[in-house]
């Protein structure tokens, strides 16, 4: 347990606590590459939506791709094993033009119902909304989500 | 607005894709429909399902999609109590009755 002497508190290691709590809290300070690999942030997109027979469903609004992330991936969970339900994201500089073309970002031919992109995809824009593509003849309820890294 | 689904589970000519359950939000639905769901999932819910997204897919297959639902809606619901909540739920969530303010009386 720190000490509290006056108006300093001491760690155990007898070094200052004010100051250890400082330096972590330094934004400039640079993490080692193994930790950056961790610093992933995950976006639900489609919570168990209807999407209906060759229809998309887009999400409403452009949304801001968090701070430092340069990369991502799709999941997309399915309610049947399907080959030709897929995503893609669109992207915008502006939130409100659409830019560049959106790439499918899981398969559009593997019969399963849970679908994670096969690759790390660079980020297109400042702002992202994810597609669900339901390229079957019958409705389906789709979930999905994006995760970012740095 | 009520169910937003296709009318016999193909005639898609009423549908509005811009809502719900066709995009993220709760769905605007009365009482008496909120109640409907909670009785028609509860059996598929006593069920061994893998995951929410199989029960709810279970569910809108159920109601040939003319009563679907999505995700953010069965969010709601499950905290809908029909011996508390009498109003239904819109996109804000459980619809609260409107407390009226009470005026204070002057006293002469």
């Amino acid at each position: 347990m720190p000490t509290k002497s006056g108006q300093i508190v001491y760690m155990e290691d007898g070094s200052n606590a004010e100051q250890v709590y400082v330096a972590n809290q330094t934004d400039t300070l640079a993490q080692p590459m193994d930790h950056q690999a961790t610093l992933t942030n995950t976006a639900v997109t489609h919570t168990n939506v209807a999407v209906a027979p060759s229809t998309s469903s887009a999400q409403s609004a452009w949304t801001q791709v968090p701070e430092g992330m340069t990369e991502f991936v799709n999941n997309l969970t399915i309610d049947a094993f399907m080959g030709n339900v897929y995503t893609h994201v669109l992207w915008s500089e502006d939130g409100t033009n659409q830019v560049g073309q959106a790439s499918i970002t899981t398969s559009n031919s593997l019969a399963i119902n849970y679908k994670t992109s096969p690759q790390w995809y660079p980020v297109g824009g400042a702002f992202y909304k994810a597609v669900v593509w339901n390229g079957d003849a019958a409705v389906h309820t789709c979930s999905a989500n994006i995760k970012f890294r740095p | 607005m009520a169910w937003n689904g296709p009318i016999g589970g193909t005639d898609y000519s009423n549908v509005d894709f811009s809502k719900p359950p066709w995009v993220n939000g709760i769905a605007e639905l009365t009482h008496d429909e909120v109640v409907w769901v909670i009785e028609t999932i509860a059996p598929l819910e006593e069920q061994y399902l893998p995951d929410e997204n199989t029960l709810i897919s279970k569910f809108n297959n159920l109601t040939k999609y003319e009563k679907a639902i999505n995700g953010d809606t069965y969010h709601c619901i499950k905290g809908y109590d029909p011996q508390v909540n009498t109003l239904g739920i819109n996109a804000s969530g459980i619809i609260q009755p409107v407390e009226e303010s009470v005026t204070p009386v002057e006293e002469v």
